[in-house]
């Protein structure tokens, strides 16, 4: 699989690691595939679960199948399983301040958060794979996780934090991470038209990755989307179609004659 | 000079940064930009905004690569060329707003 990154919108997106999962664009008739990193994605792919880290006693939720992994410093609250976003930021038991997040977080980074409110921290432990859950994990006071904690401690939250979803996140959508070439795309009659597949794969992931993020993004920042132009309604009648001769009136009672 | 011929001036020097800081934004919009691929495999070209024009690939050139050697570099070649634009709009204005000052 591919190495992907993202960069925080809010810090409530910080607990959303699944939208991280890069899209997959294929293009069935040129063998080509391209991954479009998807930073304002909020899809879980699979309902959270939530475990115990034996090593330091806290609470974990997994986040969707590449799992970043958010420690709690508190029992989680009983319940359903958490299913999206919403859930989990319901689930915390400190609001989430945007100190708590960084402004590039890989693979296997884990935020984690104390018990008390307002006491959260950024812990980094990069040596954590997401698809390797059988790893010990270092306690949080290891010399690393303090020297993250201070680096992180004074970092302010990426630009992005503040934006609206504007019409140039419309038009650039994410990074192009990861782009794959078949290697029978590089013989026969394929390779004449193989700079145009290329285009055509791009843009189809810029495509599918705008009209997968836009929704989602509107909905974090309480953005109402943009009305769609609609046709003329139906009681807006034209001067033509009017009936000047028949009396009927449009309803009994309507009080405008 | 008095105050409002003064102020005329100003004035005046106010509309021409701005227009010379629009005209900078938007010829670094319309501009393309074409970067070489690496290996003398060809060529992209992006537009003024970043976004992917076209992929010109060199066949003879191609013919003697795998697929993931030729992602690798068609795929820094594309990122190189958005980045490149990104710099270059940014170097347009502030030349802009520097010479009208």
């Amino acid at each position: 699989m591919i190495g992907w990154h993202y960069e925080h919108l809010a810090d409530q997106t910080a607990v959303c690691p699944s939208m991280l999962i890069p899209d997959l664009v294929r293009t069935p008739e040129h063998d080509l595939s391209v991954h479009q990193h998807l930073h304002h994605r909020l899809r879980c792919t699979e309902p959270l679960t939530r475990t115990r880290d034996p090593v330091a006693n806290l609470g974990l939720i997994t986040v969707g199948d590449t799992a970043e992994q958010l420690r709690l410093g508190a029992p989680l609250p009983a319940g359903p399983c958490l299913r999206d976003h919403r859930d989990l930021r319901r689930s915390l038991p400190v609001p989430l301040a945007p100190r708590h997040c960084r402004s590039k977080v890989h693979a296997g980074h884990v935020l984690s958060f104390s018990a008390e409110p307002g006491v959260g921290e950024s812990v980094c432990t990069p040596s954590w794979r997401h698809h390797d859950r059988t790893t010990p994990r270092p306690a949080a006071s290891t010399a690393a996780s303090r020297r993250n904690r201070r680096a992180a401690g004074g970092r302010t939250p990426h630009r992005a934090l503040s934006r609206p979803a504007d019409h140039r996140d419309r038009d650039r959508p994410g990074k192009l991470l990861d782009l794959r070439i078949d290697d029978r795309a590089l013989h026969g009659a394929h390779v004449q038209k193989l700079g145009l597949s290329i285009v055509e794969a791009v843009r189809a992931a810029r495509t599918a990755a705008h009209a997968s993020a836009l929704p989602h993004l509107n909905d974090l920042f309480g953005k109402q989307p943009p009305p769609s132009p609609t046709t003329t309604p139906a009681d807006d009648e034209s001067f033509e179609e009017l009936d000047f001769l028949t009396d009927d009136k449009p309803e009994a009672g309507g009080g405008r004659w | 000079m008095n105050s409002e011929e003064r102020l005329y001036h100003l004035a005046k020097e106010i509309d021409a940064r701005v227009a010379a800081v629009e005209h900078a934004a938007k010829t670094g919009e319309s501009l393309p930009l074409v970067l070489d691929i690496g290996a003398n495999l060809g060529t992209v070209a992006v537009d003024g905004l970043g976004g992917l024009v076209s992929v010109d690939l060199d066949q003879n050139a191609v013919a003697a690569q795998t697929g993931a050697s030729l992602a690798g570099h068609v795929l820094r070649a594309i990122t190189n060329a958005e980045s490149a634009t990104a710099t270059r709009r940014k170097n347009m204005l502030d030349d802009a707003a520097r010479e009208t000052r």
